[in-house]
């Protein structure tokens, strides 16, 4: 194997990485709310603005910023759910699906009204250079983004499966009637897990920040990235999201090497559809069969 | 403890239950009995507010619980064990026990409820690790109960305990219910297996086509065959 070869998988890990957590969100709101945020790429891209406009305003490094961005989606999350989808509950989930959709276009609208469509790029001076380990060059800011997913990973995990309201949140996934009958509060765990889910996709916005130039609609890339990858990892599947998030992460990258970056989506997709003809349910889907 | 006056239930523009009332005194077994579809589990479902209530109402210890959400009536101390057990099928045992426990009135007595359980369960205590999904009907049947027991009920709504239960697991839970009700727990118990809750229960209502179509001492019913001819078909 060669070193160029080597780079380009590594390279798509530390992608991989970021894909992962923002669509370990969606992956999360849908098993939990059984809806697909199609807003999630938007909120991305908030939380890429909540870092920009903090970080050059305030001086401070992005990766301070990113709590701030953090803690903003997190309360965006848990307002559009406890205020919007919450109120159609009872209305067909297609419906409560327009309804992100209606999101997704007001979050990006109203970024192009504030920001305007021209690309922004925040200059980081956290770092001086790439990290040189012989032949191979890493990106500290790719590094560092990594190393956060797996930190905020690790949180979410400890918080789904050690604490009350997470319990509540996978018990509501599993039986919501179920949940009920225990005392659960269903309005309050949907509010939280979208709050979650949110603050994911925000997160990744964040580290995004400093390795791309930032525009209005930049999420809608992500949008069905992440949709892609919650998919393939079986919609709710939290660990088949990780997974498959660094699977596309590194076919992209991959693909970029071999035969050039114009068809690292062409190759993403196609494979996706591949798989979903072999396995529907997903990679790590379970299949469609009725709890008793 | 439970007084239902004058209920009216409908699913869609369907009324279901009409005009039901029934009482279940304090610690007593109450049994519901009648044929499949005729509105046992409906009922049931409204007094947990998975149903919502059309008219009439809902009395606990004398309170007025017609329009609380299904949160409330929890911390209020009624408790169902569902129809299909409604388990969270990738939690295990010792998870999804602990769940019960959720309901703040539960949360400073999980210790001693446990190991109550234990008392009801002993054999609970060797699958404790297990996934929940993976257990025989018998076995997720005891943990929805155990799981009901850690909200530290003071009515305990069984719906359909007996459904796909082999003849033993049948009998060892009916065991449990009169263990549990012994402690002082009043039971709502709806069943198709007729002859088995009436031994146990003190009084019973049959219902049919959404109401009550007969109501008395569970051993009266029992022994009359007319009746339970009529009303029961058997």
């Amino acid at each position: 194997m060669n070193m160029q070869f080597f780079q380009a998988f590594l390279d798509g890990t530390l992608m991989g990485g970021v894909y992962a957590l923002a669509a370990l969100g969606l992956s999360l709101i849908f098993g939990v709310m059984k809806i697909t945020n199609f807003a999630h790429g938007a909120m991305m891209t908030v939380g890429m603005y909540a870092v920009y406009v903090v970080s050059t305003s305030l001086g401070i490094s992005p990766y301070i910023a990113l709590v701030f961005a953090a803690i903003t989606l997190f309360a965006l999350g848990y307002i559009i759910q406890h205020f919007l989808i919450d109120k159609i509950s009872d209305a067909p989930t297609h419906n409560q699906l327009l309804l992100t959709l209606g999101v997704a276009y007001i979050l990006e609208n109203g970024l192009l009204a504030v920001f305007s469509p021209n690309y922004k790029t925040l200059n980081v001076d956290d770092f001086d250079g790439a990290i040189q380990l012989g032949a191979i060059s890493i990106s500290p800011e790719k590094l560092v983004a990594f190393a956060v997913v797996l930190i905020v990973t690790a949180v979410i995990y400890i918080v789904l499966y050690k604490t009350r309201i997470g319990k509540a949140i996978r018990a509501c996934s599993q039986n919501k009637e179920g949940a009920k009958l225990m005392g659960i509060v269903i309005k309050k765990t949907n509010a939280v897990a979208f709050g979650i889910g949110a603050l994911c996709t925000g997160i990744a916005g964040a580290l995004l920040t400093p390795i791309l130039s930032i525009y209005p609609t930049l999420g809608e890339t992500f949008q069905l990235k992440c949709f892609v990858i919650a998919i393939l990892g079986g919609m709710g599947n939290l660990w088949g999201a990780l997974i498959s998030g660094l699977i596309v992460g590194i076919v992209e990258s991959l693909t970029g090497y071999i035969a050039g970056g114009s068809w690292s989506d062409l190759t993403v997709y196609a494979a996706f559809i591949l798989i979903l003809l072999v396995k529907p349910s997903g990679l790590f889907g379970r299949s469609n069969r009725r709890e008793h | 403890m439970l007084e239902i006056n004058n209920l009216y239930v409908n699913i869609g523009n369907l009324s279901i239950i009409q005009d039901v009332s029934l009482k279940v005194g304090d610690g007593e077994i109450v049994a519901l009995i009648g044929a499949n579809g005729m509105g046992k589990t409906t009922l049931v479902r409204a007094l947990s507010k998975l149903n919502s209530v059309k008219s009439g109402k809902i009395f606990f210890k004398g309170e007025d619980i017609t329009d609380l959400s299904a949160d409330k009536i929890v911390e209020k101390g009624i408790i169902q064990v569902p129809e299909g057990r409604k388990l969270f099928p990738q939690m295990s045992v010792i998870e999804n026990i602990e769940m019960g426990a959720y309901a703040k009135r539960a949360r400073t007595k999980e210790k001693e409820n446990l190991e109550y359980v234990f008392t009801v369960f002993p054999e609970l205590k060797s699958m404790l690790k297990q996934a929940c999904g993976n257990l025989s009907g018998g076995q997720q049947q005891m943990v929805a109960i155990a799981r009901s027991i850690m909200a530290s009920p003071e009515l305990l709504i069984l719906d359909e305990p007996s459904i796909g239960l082999s003849p033993i697991a049948t009998q060892k839970m009916f065991e449990a219910i009169e263990l549990i009700n012994k402690s002082g727990i009043g039971i709502l118990i709806t069943e198709q297996n007729v002859q088995q809750v009436l031994k146990m229960a003190d009084t019973a209502y049959a219902m049919q086509q959404g109401k009550i179509a007969l109501s008395g001492k569970a051993s009266d019913i029992a022994a009359d065959d007319e009746l339970k001819k009529i009303y029961i078909g058997m």
